[in-house]
């Protein structure tokens, strides 16, 4: 099979989708090949009594558990931690927790500010206009007016409930004069667009059964779709074909039957996440480019940050119902978000409160339950946290170092022949350090909140959801992949549209800053249309 | 090992299972309300890949040396983490299916219920958030 597109996108995830639906109603042909399938509704466990026994295999974060015949496998034992994603329309937005906050303006200066790492080619005023129009695409729950960012736009639906308990967290930050403001959500707290509110199911990481949580799957693909996109799924791209002018020609790749094809384009805009698009570039090596497909820099892969993830959890002792609710942040704290150079180490974190979500399963489990949970102690181990516990979930930013990588496989392949990627990831001195800070005032907070007791998690392994920087922006074709719009250095009609492209990663959940990056990258391939050199 | 639990099986992992999680008050003994037989079917229904770890988990325990069941499942975790994670989330997640289990936690299920049409919540009411405004900005600028 062949055919011929403007645009081929492969990925039909958060940027895949935001991206057709911009080119789309631009008038562009679009052709977006997306690995695994529509998401179906109905199928998602909530309603189900044994909904957390299905969640922990079939709707695992980890696509190595999940093992899907869409799914790729990822060799992680080098890793400190573990990739996780979704493949499906939608892509990883169909289990994510719908935080939405934006980076601040720090993040893209940090070599200016703070000395180390880069500086992003662009600034936080850049991209405000796209986290704006973003906002109202999408549909963020919030309260405009957050200290911690500049004076923005109001967002376009009122924030979702607190919830039991974490009103007394706020009050607690109030008497230690500390940041907090209700959490901005990517999920409707009212009617918004056709889509349904919130109904509190409390499994947002599992796939919202209401539709209440955006994902581009309900926010841009039907109307993608109606505007022209064509969206082939069940697609695995696995090599993107340079032409003889140094130009992409378009994409091959292996179909639902297991067949061959190809989509001849104009452009070609990869939007396979912060490991499949590197795993992409690297698997199109050929006589003329042995390391990878606009790899001259040697950075694709490279640089890879995942967030090392730190979980504080306070025990109450009267019931707050955690199962209930949206599962993401309900309030957030940024007070210790900036640099200080007293604390030994640069940057900061984001602080997301959140209910310990779940059933009795997790609650009955280590390590959530704690070790000491089995014989004469289990009911009261069990007693005492289930649906009492709130937890502060702490990323901290995470510097850019090339030893943190994504590779191919030598020896793993998906399900049609494609090389798995490899991934080699290590937890910085300064993440340590930086979690380390953290745990300690997040403590602080829940003790004056009122938790009868406090416990710390740092660094856990299952906890890479955030997928950056493995083909980072920047003017240098010598110290980048692509340039401020998105467009490889070297293959002028290649785009990269996803996380890959974080210069640095922000200490903040980082999907809003992942689609209005996006939506400025489509925005440039439509005001450049004229001027973009294209395969003859 | 494949198919369902033999009945030598199932004898096994009842009696873990009481030892594991002990009937206390309101909630009951694992063995009374089956949870080797249609409970831990349920689970392995789910997740039929425990299947071999948990056989492996239930011949370890009749070889064991170890009378505390405690600490026997301790040294499991140590000797053999795949076989202690099939176990412990079969028993758990089996009892914690029983309706019976539930009633007595406070667990109604996961169950759908409209977020309130927003009142003006009590943060604002009362002048909470006004104060972290107040505060002034907490950003840092950059250029
Ligand atoms: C459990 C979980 C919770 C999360 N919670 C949050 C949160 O609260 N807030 C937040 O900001 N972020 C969160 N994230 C992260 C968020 O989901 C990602 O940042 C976001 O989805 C990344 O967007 P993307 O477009 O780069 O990639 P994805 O959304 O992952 O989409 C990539 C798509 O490309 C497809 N693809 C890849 N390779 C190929 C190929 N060779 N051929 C064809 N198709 C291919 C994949 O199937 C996939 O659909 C969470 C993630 C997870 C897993
Ligand atoms: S809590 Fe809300 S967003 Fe989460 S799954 Fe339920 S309805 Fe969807």
């Amino acid at each position: 099979m062949r055919e011929r597109a403007d645009v081929v996108i492969v990925g039909a995830g958060a940027a895949g989708g935001v991206v057709a639906h911009r080119l789309a109603t631009a008038g562009f042909r679009v052709t977006c090949l997306e690995q695994g399938r529509w998401p179906d509704r109905s199928a998602y466990p909530a309603p189900r009594d044994d909904w957390e026994i299905i969640a922990s295999k079939r709707w695992s974060p980890d696509p190595n558990v999940r093992g899907l015949p869409e799914d790729y496998p990822i060799e992680s034992d080098e890793s400190d931690i573990v990739p996780l994603m979704y493949n499906a329309v939608g892509g990883s937005m169909v289990l994510y927790a719908g935080d939405w906050p934006r980076m601040a303006p720090s993040d893209f200066r940090v070599r200016t500010l703070d000395g180390v790492a880069d500086d992003w080619p662009i600034t936080y005023a850049d991209l405000e206009p796209y986290y704006d129009q973003i906002a109202r695409e999408v549909g963020v729950a919030g309260l405009a007016g957050d200290p911690a960012y500049p004076e923005g736009a109001d967002l376009p639906l009122p924030p979702l409930p607190l919830g039991p308990g974490v009103l007394n967290v706020a009050r607690a930050h109030d008497r230690l004069g500390w940041h907090w403001w209700p959490a901005p959500s990517a999920i409707a707290s009212a009617p918004y667009r056709g889509r349904h509110p919130c109904a509190q199911w409390g499994t947002c990481m599992q796939g919202c059964p209401e539709g209440a949580k955006a994902s581009t799957d309900l926010t841009h693909w039907p109307e993608a779709v109606e505007r022209g996109a064509r969206l082939i799924t069940d697609a695995r791209v696995r090599r993107v074909v340079l032409g003889p002018r140094g130009l992409a020609t378009g994409v091959e790749y292996v179909d639902e039957d297991g067949r061959e094809a190809f989509v001849a384009a104009d452009v070609v805009v990869l939007a396979a996440n912060g490991i499949g698009t590197p795993r992409l570039l690297l698997a199109s090596a050929d006589s003329r480019c042995p390391d990878g497909l606009a790899n001259g820099s040697g950075l694709v892969g490279r640089r890879l940050m995942m967030h090392p993830f730190a979980v504080v959890t306070g025990v109450f002792d009267r019931p707050l119902q955690t199962w209930k609710g949206n599962v993401g942040s309900r309030i957030h704290c940024l007070e210790f978000y900036e640099s200080d150079p007293d604390r030994g180490f640069v940057r900061g974190a984001k602080w997301s409160l959140a209910p310990a979500s779940g059933g009795p399963m997790s609650a009955a489990l280590p390590p959530r339950a704690g070790a000491a949970v089995w014989g004469v102690e289990h009911h009261r181990a069990v007693r005492e946290r289930f649906g009492r516990c709130l937890t502060w979930g702490i990323f901290g930013e995470d510097l850019p170092d090339e030893a943190n990588r994504v590779e191919l496989s030598e020896t793993r392949t998906d399900t049609a022949g494609i090389p798995a990627p490899r991934v080699v990831y290590r937890v910085s001195e300064n993440s340590r350090r930086l979690l380390a800070f953290h745990v300690e005032r997040a403590t602080e907070s829940l003790l004056e909140a009122g938790a009868i007791r406090v416990e710390a998690r740092e660094r856990l392994r299952e906890a890479g959801w955030h997928l950056l920087g493995t083909a980072r922006m920047g003017t240098d074709p010598a110290t980048s992949v692509v340039d401020p719009w998105g467009r490889a250095h070297e293959v002028p009609n290649l785009y990269v549209a996803d996380g890959s492209v974080f210069v640095t990663s922000g200490g903040v959940n980082p999907t809003n800053t992942i689609v209005s990056l996006a939506l400025r990258i489509a925005d440039g391939m439509v005001a450049r249309r004229r001027e973009q050199r294209i395969p003859a | 090992m494949s198919g369902p639990l033999t009945q030598a099986e199932r004898d096994v992992l009842a009696a873990i299972a009481d030892r594991l999680v002990p009937p206390d008050g309101p909630m009951p003994a694992p063995s009374s309300i089956g949870i080797a037989e249609a409970l831990a079917d349920r689970v392995l229904t789910v997740r039929p890949d425990l299947r071999e770890d948990l056989g492996r988990a239930l011949r370890a325990y009749e070889a064991r040396t170890e009378q505390d069941v405690v600490a026997w499942l301790q040294a499991l975790g140590l000797s053999d983490p795949a076989a202690w994670r099939a176990l412990t989330f079969v028993v758990v997640g089996g009892y914690y299916l029983h309706p019976e289990v539930r009633r007595a936690l406070g667990y109604p299920g996961q169950q759908p219920e409209p977020v309130p049409t927003t009142d003006y919540p009590e943060y604002l009411r009362d002048g909470l958030l006004e104060r972290v405004y107040q505060r002034g900005p907490r950003f840092r600028p950059a250029p």
